[in-house]
């Protein structure tokens, strides 16, 4: 009887250990689709296509990292994808048209990204507005104008510094180190600063937060700037990959970046999660949607699956208690 | 009767054309629990708001250790020394407990949090109060709702309060959590000379915990019962006459 309570106040520790630490669950949901493309298309670990996994990534993974914060805080952002798309469009015309260098361009799509996030963040703190239909609106507004100002034509862009990040630096893509440094810093302002406790808190028990007296709107709004100047990053970075600015680029991103956030285990109800597991998130849809294509599944059954593994996700963190609050 | 800690005089608040409040005043001492009782709308949790800092009165003083105090804000309140404890705990269920019992007044080395200084504090502090709390680095939502509430109470506690205001506190705990969590905030009241103030609708907790007993009737303090003079037949009578 004694050693039944041990091993079952053991088995509960493990649990808890385990649903705690919020980088397990995907962590080991990733190990399982590696050891899967070991087996079923052994051709997923050559060189070039890890190279090319990196770079199909990078989009993705940036966005998902401003996504997370907003949903960590509670929220939702639906217009990454049309802010990636503009971001796109306007950093080729500044640099094809305009001759700004490549610095200047990324500088001035992160600060319209930023704009577009803080207008989003003040609809729903100020106005009052959910999230979801806020930038619902802004995914349509966003989209709209990126059309406008291409006149729905693409944009080549030829400028060789531009396309250089498309190099290869060690063995990974430049523009993977781009998301890698930007990990690094907003996970140390996630994990190590008042302002990152905040984002999360304000997810978990927003009244709570207020009851503190912690600004919780200045919280959120932050939390949507980030998410825009990283979709900003993302669609210039698309940008690099494509050689152009193409109005329609980024278009139904926003599901494939809310699908990593969620499949690396940060809760829609915000609170649980961390950039770390979102990161992990990323790659587990890419690395499916690479394995696809190395086995030569067909892009609709594309679709069904990726879904399918969504849902999968969403099962496995509700049995984690991730879910629960 | 020991020291005044907080004195409440004349406060009236309206919202609207409702008067919730009505020329209330009380003197609370030092080491004593008051208890409010009264039926719902009487006007209790809004004189708790109002000495909280969350409403500012309509007209009315409030003076603290002596000395007239204004909040415009929750965070004014605390800063002055008076910490609220809620029905439905106010914590974040996805943070730990160090981050919960710090949240708003971390302590940061530079640009950083810094959790080292601030688990070796939590830690003096658990060990001066005897508090038992299963692990510091747990993530609340594990925590049962006794344990839930005091951690909420652990919050109030750590920047040394002169008042504590306790709204239904109890209300979520099964009666053996309610037991402990008041028999805690009890001792804590005597042994550091804090003053209480504890809303509540359980009668007899109400006769079982607190030194002096102020019924609220439509905004205003009708009466005043030792609790050893008196019974919860006679408390709802005065409640509703």
């Amino acid at each position: 009887m004694a050693r039944n309570t041990f091993y079952s106040k053991l088995l509960t520790t493990i649990k808890e250990k385990y649903a705690s630490i919020d980088e397990l669950k995907s962590l080991t949901g990733f190990i399982g689709i590696l050891i899967l493309a070991a087996v079923v298309t052994p051709q997923f670990y050559l060189p070039q296509n890890i190279t090319m996994l990196l770079g199909q990534v990078s989009v993705i993974a940036i966005a998902a990292l401003g996504e997370a914060f907003v949903i960590l805080s509670g929220s939702i952002d639906l217009s990454v994808g049309s802010i990636i798309g503009l971001a796109n469009v306007v950093a080729a015309i500044l640099i094809a048209q305009y001759n700004f260098s490549p610095y200047m361009a990324l500088f001035s799509v992160m600060t319209i990204g930023g704009i577009i996030g803080l207008t989003n963040g003040i609809f729903v703190t100020r106005l009052r507005i959910p999230s979801f239909v806020v930038t619902l609106g802004t995914l349509t507004i966003v989209r709209g104008i990126a059309y406008i100002i291409s006149g729905g034509l693409n944009i080549p862009v030829y400028n060789e510094e531009f396309l250089g990040l498309n190099e290869v630096f060690y063995g990974v893509p430049i523009i993977f180190w781009i998301y890698l440094i930007a990990l690094v810093v907003l996970t140390i302002f996630f994990e190590k600063t008042r302002l990152g406790l905040y984002v999360r808190a304000t997810g978990s028990n927003e009244l709570a937060v207020r009851n503190l007296g912690v600004d919780n709107s200045g919280v959120k709004n932050l939390a949507f700037v980030f998410s825009g100047v990283c979709s900003a990053i993302a669609g210039y970075v698309l940008g690099v990959r494509l050689g152009a600015g193409y109005p329609h680029s980024g278009l139904g991103y926003e599901l494939d970046v809310i699908a990593a956030v969620v499949v690396g285990g940060v809760a829609l109800t915000g609170g649980t999660g961390s950039l770390i597991a979102t990161a992990i998130g990323a790659f587990i849809m890419t690395s499916i949607l690479n394995i696809m294509v190395l086995a030569g599944i067909g892009g609709f059954m594309q679709y069904v699956v990726r879904g399918i593994i969504l849902l999968v996700a969403a099962l496995a963190m509700r049995r984690a208690g991730v879910f629960v609050k | 009767m020991t020291e005044e800690i907080l004195r409440v005089e004349g406060i009236s608040k309206s919202f609207g054309a409702i008067r919730a409040l009505s020329d209330v005043s009380l003197t609370l001492h030092k080491g004593e629990l008051l208890a409010i009782i009264g039926d719902n709308g009487a006007g209790k949790s809004t004189l708790l708001k109002i000495i909280a800092g969350v409403y500012p009165p309509d007209s009315g003083k409030i003076f603290l250790e002596k000395k007239e105090v204004r909040f415009r804000s929750p965070m004014d309140a605390r800063k002055a020394g008076i910490e609220m404890v809620f029905q439905d705990f106010m914590l974040c269920p996805d943070l730990n407990v160090t981050q919960n019992v710090f949240l708003g007044r971390e302590i940061v080395s530079g640009e950083f949090l810094n959790y080292k200084i601030m688990k070796k504090i939590l830690r003096e502090k658990l060990k001066e109060l005897k508090f038992d709390i299963p692990s510091i680095e747990k993530k609340v939502r594990f925590l049962s709702g006794g344990q839930q509430q005091m951690v909420a109470i652990l919050r109030t506690l750590m920047f040394d309060p002169k008042v504590l205001l306790l709204d239904e506190p109890t209300a979520n705990l099964s009666a053996g959590a309610s037991e402990e969590v008041m028999n805690f905030v009890k001792q804590l009241i005597r042994t550091r000379m804090i003053g209480g103030i504890y809303v509540a609708h359980d009668l007899n907790a109400i006769i079982k915990y607190s030194d002096r007993i102020l019924v609220m009737r439509s905004g205003r303090i009708i009466a005043e019962k030792m609790p050893e003079e008196t019974n919860p037949v006679e408390l709802v009578r005065l409640m509703r006459l």
